[in-house]
């Protein structure tokens, strides 16, 4: 009886793929076993079976249905599209408010050559999410994006120079009309790293109207990093999922230089305004629309293989989670103590105005603070903080989601997981100093330690998530 | 790189979307074929197809050239079809079903003047096809790959983002689990 280890070398030998040690190792074993030889002729027949399948034919017309899909599309291969345009289009279509956060003027000095750096950039006009769809279409709140994304051939790179893309709409057709392809190369650098700060453009589409989408380049880690803080410092439940490493080829927006990019989502379970009235307080975000949370997940591809990093947030959504009130109660506690940097300070800062969901200026709306937040249970009941912990279990109708997307290289996520893990342990050893936090209220009960050596090797971890997963797709698919 | 498809890049690239249309014609049977082996289905391998084809042109602009068109393109399709995976578990419609449902023949049908032996042929055919069909996803694609594609290991590894290791045990258990199947099905036949 042949050995597996010898009936895999066969199998290597059978596709030529043995090194020359190996392979006079085998030459041995084939000289001395009938049972090898018989073993590799096997292999051939199975190799010979597999590749003589019957296949139906392919069904007429692919060729047709692949040059009708790029035909209208044929600029844009100078253009490319974030990704979330996969998943923004059902949630048009579910007449959900539209998207995205916009991280604006992140000054952060990093080489050209860091990966660390997202280029599609959470932010995109709504006329990307779908070239059918007329101004007349959208809501008001995309209405509103889309006037802020466009922009004059005269100023092409300039995020400061939107206006409005009706009923000026002529100037935009001229951008059409003169020199589309030209203006493409010119708006969107290839082969260059991008640099945290700059500006770039795409050109995109609505109907036959381009419009150009400025974004800037942020620094993933500290968006992404600022962005939890801040949500947890408002007591704002949220968990963060990264798609599992993007191949280069996958979409038409791959990173140069960046094979393993991925993507993250931070998922937010609050009610809308709670949301919205936070978000007002983080500098860098000028807009922000909600979208529910099982979209993100069923159309983000965020299927069982994605991975969340706040595994204890993750834990608590897999069950009613009686805990979460508390936690939320005990946040909000710590955001309003004195020399707390989200909620002390900085909220002080506050422009006269922000851009809202619904498009208008307005005042800024005040700061959510301890005994001024209300959450929404799942039945629309609105409790007091005050009130006694409810179980609350994760549905459909008590989820608002925020979808912030970014792309991120694994090597950051695993240092932040990293990060996030060494911080914990610093925590347990010095409870000391912990203690003499200013007036700092004892932490939550943390969760169990991630057995953190890496993305990849992280396999403890696979049950929850999919777990967490199942949940939301089950929301959606029933 | 096959000059014939320079050509037709090139003239993509200039803009002349039809150009592509010969790529398509001239790789569609190949990708779709390896691509029903790997899906076990041939909605879903069409589906990839004429996606992997869109993205294909969306992307052209990046293909440099350093492989061959299909290669680059087995890529992408490969990567879209996981991709698909990965947002939903889809219900595989077999193979024998598809025939069923659109009434159309086989494609690959050897010829045989002796028609027992085109019966044969068939139910053997159906045999791999079901024991194919039965293997864990990543063992089945790393089995279709290597036979379809003659990919070496290191260009799976690579396109797996695993080690070559990892492929090549991959490899040696599905051929161990599809021979043990096989050897199943024509004892249980016999």
């Amino acid at each position: 009886m042949l050995s597996p280890e010898h009936q895999e070398l066969l199998s290597a030998h059978f596709d030529g793929e043995l090194a020359s040690e190996e392979r006079a190792r085998v030459d041995t074993l084939l000289n001395e076993s009938q049972e090898a030889r018989e073993l590799l002729q096997e292999f051939d027949e199975i190799s010979a079976a597999v590749r003589n399948v019957d296949v139906p034919a392919l069904p007429d017309g692919l060729r047709d249905a692949v040059l009708a899909q790029i035909r209208p599309a044929a600029p844009k291969p100078l253009a490319r599209r974030p990704r979330w345009h996969r998943w923004a289009a059902p949630v048009l279509a579910a007449s959900l408010a539209l998207t995205v956060a916009v991280f604006l003027q992140q000054q952060v000095q990093q080489p050209a050559t860091d990966l660390r750096v997202a280029d599609h950039v959470i932010s995109a006009s709504p006329a990307e999410l779908d070239d059918s769809i007329q101004p007349g279409d959208l809501s008001e709140s995309a209405e509103t994006a889309l006037a802020f994304s466009a922009v004059t051939e005269s100023s092409p790179a300039q995020p400061e120079a939107t206006r409005s893309l009706s009923p000026l709409e002529t100037d935009a057709m001229r951008l059409s009309s003169d020199a589309p392809d030209g203006l493409s190369t010119r708006l969107f650098p290839y082969g260059s790293q991008p640099v945290p700060g700059e500006t770039r453009s795409l050109l995109v589409q609505q109907g036959d109207i381009p419009v150009v989408v400025n974004y800037t380049v942020v620094d993933v880690e500290k968006a992404a990093g600022q962005m939890r803080v801040f949500l947890s410092g408002n007591g704002i439940h949220h968990i963060v999922t990264t798609t599992p490493p993007e191949k280069p080829d996958v979409t038409g927006n791959e990173i140069e230089n960046a094979p393993d990019a991925r993507y993250v989502a931070l998922l937010v379970d609050a009610p809308q305004d709670q949301v919205v009235a936070a978000l007002n307080d983080f500098d860098s975000i000028q807009e922000v629309v909600d979208v529910d949370a099982d979209y993100v997940e069923v159309s983000n591809s965020f299927g069982v293989e994605a991975e969340a990093l706040p595994y204890r947030m993750q834990q608590k959504w897999e069950a009613n989670d009686e805990s979460l009130l508390p936690r939320m109660e005990a946040s909000r506690q710590r955001n309003a103590a004195p020399g707390s940097a989200v909620g002390g300070e900085a909220r002080k800062q506050e422009p006269a105005s922000r851009m809202t969901t619904q498009g208008t200026a307005r005042p800024a709306a005040p700061s959510p603070s301890a005994g001024a937040l209300a959450t929404e249970t799942t039945n629309g009941v609105v409790d007091s903080p005050a009130s006694a912990p409810k179980p609350r279990q994760l549905t459909q109708t008590a989820t608002a989601g925020m979808a912030v997307q970014m792309a991120v290289s694994e090597q950051e996520v695993r240092q932040l997981m990293e990060r996030q893990y060494h911080r914990r342990r610093v925590a347990e050893s010095y409870p000391q100093s912990a203690a003499t936090a200013p007036a700092r209220p004892p932490a939550p009960p943390e969760p169990e330690p991630l057995e953190t050596d890496g993305l990849g090797s992280q396999q403890g971890l696979s049950s929850r998530r999919v777990k967490l997963l199942l949940i939301l797709q089950d929301q959606s698919d029933q | 790189m096959n000059t014939d498809d320079q050509q037709l890049i090139d003239r993509c690239r200039a803009g002349d979307v039809e150009a592509f249309g010969g790529l398509v014609t001239r790789y569609q049977d190949r990708l779709y074929g390896t691509l029903v082996r790997m899906l076990g289905s041939t909605h879903e391998a069409s589906d990839v197809a004429q996606d992997a084809f869109v993205l294909a042109f969306q992307k052209l602009d990046t293909f440099r050239g350093d492989s061959a068109f299909y290669s680059w393109l087995f890529r992408i399709a490969y990567n879209a079809a996981a991709s698909r995976r990965r947002k939903r578990r889809i219900a595989r419609t077999s193979v024998e079903a598809t025939r069923e449902q659109t009434g159309q023949e086989p494609a690959d049908q050897r010829p045989s003047a002796d028609p027992s032996h085109a019966l044969q042929s068939q139910e053997r055919s159906d045999l791999v096809r079901q024991a194919l069909d039965e293997l864990a996803d990543d063992h089945r694609a790393v089995l279709v790959m290597k036979e379809m594609e003659n990919l070496r290991y290191e260009q799976i590894a690579e396109l797996l983002g695993c080690p070559v290791g990892t492929v090549r045990s991959r490899i040696h258990r599905a051929r161990n689990e599809l021979r043990e199947k096989l050897n199943r099905a024509l004892k249980a036949e016999q």
